[in-house]
């Protein structure tokens, strides 16, 4: 009997370990109506070349500098096969309060919370950039609008929903509108997009004129509504 | 060496620069029919019409990246020209045209409707290819629609009045649609057997197979052709049409020779007998036109049916007779006897007309036609009569040609006559010769004695005979002079005493 109840508390005490690593955050969600979620959608394979992926990294560093403290992040990486989510964590730090508050309260430490922060921003980069060079692979810019569909199936959030995508179609050079004519006569007629996602807000999309009138004239013919809103453009 | 490099050069670098033009100038049309794709398609889907049709042809031409999809391009266009746009449905009438399709007219006539004038020069080709082989109510209708509209041209005219004879339309009158079909009888063949069938139904107002049997070849038709022979057989213009018509009513003089004649020509064979016949001999109102004969009669003689070939066999024997073709009818003769056939009979028994042809025109014959028909008479079948008469003649052919034929020529002849000739034949050729002799002799005494009195000469009468005597060979045949001194010599030895008696006594027979 003795023995169970040790083996007992080892259980509990390695699932404790566990959730405080893994979920570091978790400590710092705040559920509060102040805090937020964000959704933040990484197509990796979709920057080709160094300078949008410099655009991407500056858009990616714009929205990270809105997440506040108690904010909810989830990263999800998508590539060829399908998505992942890579990060689920909600930012460290620990709430202002007077000092006498600090004193009193044992349940944030302003020096753990700043190296839970520091984890959380090397791990921030890493779930949004780590795939970003090593992913050269070819992909299909419809299917992958298509996947983010899939991801909320027609559901309801209040997230903020991120995407960072460069909107390029694979292989177009984006300020040619030869290469879009051609892409658009050899693909949009066989194009079946079901597409029914919360709001989005994009990251380090491609600024070229002719990809946005591109993306328009397909939505528009698709009866979808997305209407390229920067996520640092409030 | 040198000056071999540079053209080298220059031509690759032709060569070169024309693939790059040609590539590069696909490539700007291929882009052109891109953006084009790009800027219509969007407004196809939204139901315009002008975007359709223009979506439809990059399909279907297959212009831009998109490829080639007649099936979607065609179907576009279609759904255009459907919700009414002009030119999908111009280009789908110019699809329809070339795939002979019955649409191009029905989309013509909706733009016609629509006062467009694009269909109005081929309106008449559309309706030669739309239009069904047989006349029937519902295209009298759609004719009338076209005629009504104002396509008036030839076919449609023509159709329409062919839909109004029938009883289908009453767009024309009657009398209107006569007159209408009677000019396009003169060039249309279709229309002359429309024709015809009114000119030849008897009864009608308009019977005349006068008219058709002088018309059907202007209008490009034979009397042979199928449908001719159809419309003679419904309408009785046949050999039993013919005999049965009244020879001798008012109406029918001239009418009834054409329809026999009509029916001889479409290969009734009694008919072309018997109109071979009536030309031979002059009946029933047929002028005596023995080359007219000819032509039916040759018609009959060719006829499967023997008793047909046998009469017109006769026929014809007596058509050559009549014109004086002696060396057809002979040929002729030759060929059924020697062939053994049927006509055998009547050849042999026509040969008198060889027998009497040769007997008055041998001088002017050749030896070897000559020698053809005696050898023909030499055969068993021939009749004996016919036989003498040629060996007779045989003697007359000697005694005319004498010294102009060859030896063995005139022995041949010899032996023929003695084959021909019956040995009564002979008695009696040679009592005529006896006969022809003595009435000359005494002609010639005749004219001695006459001479003596002249003279009141008696005493000199024995040189008178004399002088007669040398006299009597030039009396016959002057071209057979040897010949014939001998004959006369030695019938003048047979028979002295005739002679001293015809002299001696003055007179005659």
């Amino acid at each position: 009997m003795k023995h169970f109840y040790l083996i007992k508390l080892c259980l509990i005490s390695l699932m404790f370990f566990v959730v405080s690593n893994g979920f570091a955050g978790d400590k710092y969600c705040q559920s509060g109506s102040h805090s937020k979620t964000y959704d933040i959608h990484i197509f990796g394979n979709t920057y080709k070349d160094s300078n949008s992926k410099r655009q991407m990294a500056q858009g990616l560093t714009d929205l990270f500098s809105n997440i506040v403290i108690g904010d909810r992040v989830k990263v999800y990486n998508h590539n060829a096969t399908g998505y992942s989510l890579s990060m689920d964590q909600c930012v460290p730090g620990c709430p202002e309060s007077s000092f006498m508050e600090n004193l009193l309260s044992t349940s944030c430490s302003s020096e753990v919370a700043k190296r839970d922060r520091k984890a959380f921003n090397t791990r921030f980069a890493q779930a949004t950039m780590g795939e970003i060079n090593r992913d050269n692979s070819s992909y299909d810019i419809f299917k992958s609008i298509q996947d983010l569909n899939d991801v909320y199936k027609g559901s309801r959030t209040n997230n903020v929903v991120a995407v960072a995508i460069s909107m390029i179609p694979d292989g177009i050079n984006p300020t040619d509108p030869n290469a879009f004519n051609k892409f658009y006569a050899t693909n949009v007629p066989n194009l079946k997009l079901a597409l029914d996602f919360p709001p989005v807000c994009t990251v380090g999309t491609s600024p070229s004129s002719e990809v946005m009138k591109f993306w328009r004239e397909v939505f528009a013919l698709q009866n979808v509504k997305f209407d390229f809103k920067p996520c640092n453009k409030d | 060496m040198m000056k071999k490099q540079i053209i080298y050069s220059v031509m690759t670098a032709f060569f070169v620069g024309s693939a790059f033009n040609l590539s590069f100038a696909d490539e700007r049309s291929s882009n052109n029919a891109d953006a084009q794709f790009r800027e219509v398609y969007p407004k196809a889907m939204a139901g315009e019409t002008g975007a359709m049709f223009t979506l439809g042809k990059i399909y279907v031409e297959g212009a831009s990246s998109a490829g080639r999809d007649t099936a979607k391009g065609m179907e576009l266009i279609q759904r255009a020209s459907g919700n009414g746009n002009t030119n999908a449905t111009k280009y789908m009438i110019d699809v329809y045209e070339r795939s002979g399709s019955d649409k191009a007219l029905e989309l013509c006539q909706k733009l016609q409707k629509a006062g467009d004038k694009y269909c109005d020069k081929r309106m008449e080709t559309l309706v030669e290819h739309s239009i069904p082989k047989t006349v029937s109510p519902n295209s009298c209708k759609k004719l009338n629609e076209l005629y009504n509209a104002g396509n008036q041209g030839t076919l449609i005219k023509t159709e329409v009045t062919s839909c109004v004879l029938r009883g289908y339309s009453d767009t024309l009158s009657f009398d209107e649609a006569m007159s209408n079909l009677r000019m396009q009888a003169a060039s249309d063949s279709k229309s002359f057997v429309m024709l015809m069938s009114f000119m030849l139904k008897e009864g009608s107002k308009e019977w005349d197979p006068l008219f058709v049997e002088e018309n059907l070849s202007k209008a490009g038709l034979n009397f042979k052709d199928r449908e001719v022979k159809d419309m003679f057989i419904k309408n009785a213009i046949t050999f039993d049409g013919c005999r049965k018509m009244d020879r001798l009513k008012r109406e029918n003089l001239r009418q009834r020779p054409s329809v026999c004649r009509m029916a001889a020509r479409s290969g009734d064979e009694d008919a072309a007998l018997y109109v071979g016949d009536a030309y031979l001999t002059g009946k029933d109102y047929f002028p005596e036109e023995p080359s007219e004969a000819a032509l039916y009669i040759k018609e009959a003689v060719h006829s499967k049916n023997p008793a047909i070939a046998a009469d017109a066999f006769v026929l014809l024997m007596n058509l050559y007779q009549r014109q004086g073709k002696f060396y057809e009818h002979f040929a002729l003769a030759k060929l059924e006897i020697k062939g053994n056939t049927v006509n055998k009979r009547t050849a042999l028994a026509s040969l008198g007309y060889e027998a009497e042809y040769f007997k008055r025109t041998h001088s002017s014959m050749g030896v070897d036609d000559i020698f053809d028909l005696v050898a023909l008479c030499d055969s068993p079948d021939v009749p004996q009569d016919f036989k003498s008469k040629v060996g007779r003649t045989i003697d007359e052919v000697i005694k005319d040609r004498g010294r102009l034929m060859k030896p063995i020529e005139k022995d041949s002849l010899n032996m023929y006559k003695e084959k021909l000739l019956t040995e009564r034949d002979k008695a009696e050729i040679e009592a005529e010769r006896a006969e022809r002799v003595a009435v000359t002799a005494a002609q010639v005494g005749a004219q001695s004695a006459t001479q003596s009195a002249t003279q009141s000469n008696i005493q000199i009468n024995t040189q008178v005979a004399q002088e007669a005597k040398r006299a009597e060979p030039k009396a016959e045949d002057p071209r057979v002079a040897d010949d014939r001194t001998k004959r006369s010599e030695k019938t003048v030895d047979k028979e002295p005493g005739l002679i001293e008696r015809i002299f001696f006594n003055g007179s005659s027979r």
